[in-house]
């Protein structure tokens, strides 16, 4: 596995654990926000359904 | 008989585009000096500027009288302000206020664009490659001492261009019920859930394979600048491509064709730059996609495209292939899928622009 490199030691990755863990949540969140807000505009205006 | 579009907008945008870019990585560069913010700084950058697009995109969307892109350029100028004045509690403040604000710049121009350009590809295509010419600008202007104040100035220069492309987003939305209703480039035979996925999968695909390209031919800093002009360039081509020989083709050359370049111009710059060209044509392809789903929301469609592109390089910041060879075999891999999915969700007979219905359905 020489190809391939681990980036984030140990000590910097215990360094920023609660940032990534915050911002972790936060991309999770969008994420499903803006999952509803697919679904909410597919079911009220996609055409693509009708169309199929 | 092709309907009359407002190329212009597009250019407007490229440099509202183009500054946004420059402040925010001269920003950015000032930051990275500090060894504190290595890695995590971009980090926070990359998830807070590009994955909150979709719920900006979707408030845009719903109230059009928002304007985002004068909120985004007060945004940005408070967030260099308060990245070089201490004032703000926290030390990341200043940076999700910067953030936001380049969210805010990017849904403003997307929204524009779009909406004005009648289901063609070019408009949204040249606003997004302006970005690139400001992306290499500012990290230059990061290592030169002009002062933040002259940035904030800067960024201030966006407003009349800001202001000229609302009216034409206006009269655009005062002809049609749904200005969008132009892109129509997705398969119906599959589910428009199916193709939204798909499409942001490609994004994310391109995201990553974007760091994996094997560049050891970059070590200036006008080979650095000639790649992120080719960039550029390569999205603006892309759009323009699209509308001149159709979504489907332009989507398989700017995969297949480009992929020949990528792998044998690790060393050779001018094979290189060719290959980085021809793939950076696949972003409009994939919001053209996205748009033609969500033709009722464009601002959320081009937030889908952000979400991908954050979802893509976060592997970057946690792992990556070293050698050329593997670069290389997953390039190919990767490119082998993109061209399978565009092969599925892409429709066979794009609607040509004369015949387009311009009420959504």
């Amino acid at each position: 596995m020489d190809s391939f490199k681990i980036l984030v030691s140990d000590f910097l990755l215990s360094r920023v654990r609660e940032p990534l863990i915050i911002l972790g949540i936060i991309a999770v969140a969008i994420i499903a926000v803006t999952a509803v807000f697919v679904g909410i505009e597919l079911k009220n205006n996609g055409r693509g359904e009708n169309d199929a | 008989m092709k309907k009359k579009t407002n190329i212009e907008v597009g250019w407007l945008y490229a440099y509202v585009h183009f500054i946004t870019e420059i402040v925010c990585f001269y920003v950015l560069g000032r930051k990275l000096g500090d060894s504190a913010f290595l890695w995590l700084f971009p980090f926070i950058y990359d998830e807070l500027a590009f994955a909150p697009q979709s719920i900006i995109g979707y408030i845009s969307d719903k109230f059009p009288k928002i304007n985002m892109g004068v909120i985004g350029t007060f945004l940005l100028a408070a967030g260099v302000l308060f990245c070089n004045v201490d004032v703000l509690p926290g030390d990341f403040t200043a940076l999700v206020i910067l953030c936001i604000g380049n969210a805010c710049m990017h849904i403003g121009g997307a929204e524009v664009a779009l909406r004005c350009s009648g289901g063609r590809l070019s408009h949204g295509a040249i606003f997004v490659g302006g970005g690139s010419f400001g992306v290499i600008a500012g990290k230059l202007l990061s290592k030169t001492p002009i002062p933040f104040y002259a940035v904030i100035l800067l960024a201030f220069t966006m407003i009349p261009f800001v202001l000229l492309a609302e009216t034409y987003r206006k009269k655009a939305d005062a002809e049609s019920v749904c200005p969008c209703a132009g892109f129509d480039y997705h398969s119906k035979n599959i589910s428009p859930v199916l193709v939204i996925i798909l499409t942001v999968f490609v994004v994310m695909v391109r995201g990553y394979m974007g760091y994996g390209i094997p560049t050891s031919w970059n070590k200036t800093v006008i080979q650095n600048v000639i790649f992120y002009v080719t960039m550029g360039i390569g999205k603006m081509a892309g759009g323009i491509v699209g509308d001149k020989i159709g979504v489907k083709k332009t989507a398989m050359i700017s995969v297949i064709g480009a992929l020949p370049f990528l792998i044998f111009g690790d060393k050779i710059m001018m094979v290189s730059i060719i290959g980085v060209m021809i793939f950076s044509m696949t972003m409009s392809i994939t919001l053209a996609l996205l748009v033609s789903v969500l033709n009722n929301s464009p601002g959320l469609a081009f937030g889908l495209t952000t979400i991908g592109l954050f979802l893509g390089t976060v592997p970057i910041f946690f792992f990556k292939f070293t050698t050329v060879q593997a670069n290389c075999v997953l390039i190919t891999v990767l490119s082998a899928v993109c061209v399978a999915v565009f092969q599925i969700i892409i429709r066979k007979e794009e609607n040509k622009h004369g015949q387009l219905q311009n009420t959504c359905q």
